[in-house]
């Protein structure tokens, strides 16, 4: 490398981190306890659990679900269900004034599918863990928090590309691994920040990367919705189930109805989620359901059906654009939750020594100046 | 060249096929995720504490 592409690229590596340097420390500081965020509410016990019944016990149709959240928030309407991940028989149910509103004042009650009695108030937005969590998320910022962030998160890519071809150069001399301890602090940590930035290197852009991903989710979702909505508009769709499909219940409005007639539409998937008409993740006249498969895969890539609130018609319109594939990927990738605890510590370390790297880097430029160790 | 870049190439396909296999696979998927992602760690951890050099 000529003596100029180098000073490029240390300029760049120079600028990109330091403005970045900060947030990514309190990115890797917040994130450490978000990886064990499931491990940690189970140990407070302060979930909210649903009564043992016997198995099979029938479940209450979605309305009277929906109904329950409405008297417990009365003056709201409902705009989703969510499946509970660890109990089928809990249902999240999110409310706001209107449909169409930023959801930044939304409510969730956690109601029992099987009795339709409203079983709590997930406390998200309270205690430590919600703290960090607005702290990693958006700074508590909202949208432009998160955009932020991601522009910082698209900076730490920068940075870590630039110290990749910067690597070659400062490793000319030295063996794989080599920390020379004898030497002067600054070189000693010259060369640890190299050596644990290029072992962690694809997990630290797989990470970095995933996040920014992640700070564009609202904008995904709106983006999908105008798609869905044009392909309705222009009669681009996919009908999986005629509204007069021999097999099913005929539609009557009810939102339990339009659940059942995605699921006879998609046999086997399992729900993970409903939109009432007029929501972000549905269409003005459409239930949505979000439907996953049962394969570690299908389980994240998720299959959308809109059902027709009028007469049931189940299709698919702009069923899973390339981008909500992306996204859709890049929720476990970020967050290291699809291997069990010990890809969870993995995760964990990893963080850790991210820190190392980006306070030695820091640490680096502090001390810089006319001392040895240039390569 | 060749010398500098063989075993941070080794420990990045080890990364990238750890993360992929955890997402595709569960069980043996999962294990493959802990060897992929481990080995990478366990490098930098035994370079960065061990005594000598």
């Amino acid at each position: 490398m000529t003596a100029a592409a180098m000073r490029r690229w240390g300029w760049i590596h120079k600028w990109s981190s330091l403005i970045c340097t900060l947030f990514m420390l309190l990115l890797c500081v917040t994130g450490l306890p978000l990886i064990f965020s499931h491990e940690i509410d189970h140990l407070a016990g302060d979930g909210i659990h649903a009564p043992e019944m016997p198995a099979g016990t029938p479940r209450a149709s979605l309305d009277a679900v929906a109904q329950a959240a409405v008297a417990h928030y009365p003056g709201l309407v409902p705009l989703y269900f969510f499946a509970e991940e660890d109990d089928p028989n809990q249902w999240y149910v999110k409310l706001d004034t209107r449909v169409d509103t930023d959801e930044s004042a939304s409510r969730l009650v956690l109601v029992d599918a099987r009795t339709a009695e409203v079983l709590g108030e997930p406390q998200f937005d309270s205690g430590f863990m919600s703290v960090m969590y607005r702290l990693h998320v958006d700074m508590y910022a909202g949208l432009p928090g998160k955009l932020f962030l991601g522009a910082m998160g698209l900076l730490l890519v920068i940075a870590i590309v630039s110290g990749v071809v910067l690597y070659a150069p400062f490793m000319r001399k030295l063996d794989f691994g080599t920390v020379r301890r004898q030497r002067a602090t600054r070189t000693r940590w010259l060369d640890l920040h190299n050596l644990l930035g290029i072992v962690t290197v694809v997990w630290a852009l797989v990470v970095g990367f995933t996040g920014v991903v992640n700070t564009w989710a609202e904008l995904i979702f709106k983006a999908w919705q105008a798609e869905q909505v044009a392909a309705l508009q222009a009669g681009a769709t996919h009908t999986v189930l005629a509204a007069d499909a021999a097999g099913g219940a005929a539609a009557d409005g009810s939102v339990q109805r339009a659940m059942e007639r995605a699921l006879l539409a998609a046999p086997g998937m399992k729900v993970g989620m409903i939109a009432f008409p007029g929501t972000l993740r549905s269409t003005p006249t459409h239930h949505a359901v979000l439907l996953s498969g049962d394969t570690p895969l299908t389980a994240r890539l998720t299959q959308a059906l809109l059902v027709d609130a009028d007469n049931g018609e189940v299709l698919e319109a702009s069923g899973r654009p390339w981008y909500v594939t992306v996204l859709q990927l890049s929720e476990p990738l970020h967050f290291g939750d699809y291997g069990a605890l010990p890809l969870k510590v993995l995760w964990a370390v990893l963080d850790l020594i991210t820190i190392v790297v980006l306070g030695s880097g820091f640490y680096l430029w502090w001390r810089r100046g006319g001392q040895e160790a240039k390569p | 060249m060749m010398r500098i870049w063989a075993w941070p190439s080794v420990l990045a396909l080890l990364t990238a096929g750890g993360l992929v296999a955890g997402l595709v696979s569960d069980g043996l998927g999962d294990v493959a995720a802990w060897i992929g992602l481990g080995i990478p760690v366990a490098t930098g951890l035994w370079y960065s504490l061990r005594r000598g050099d």
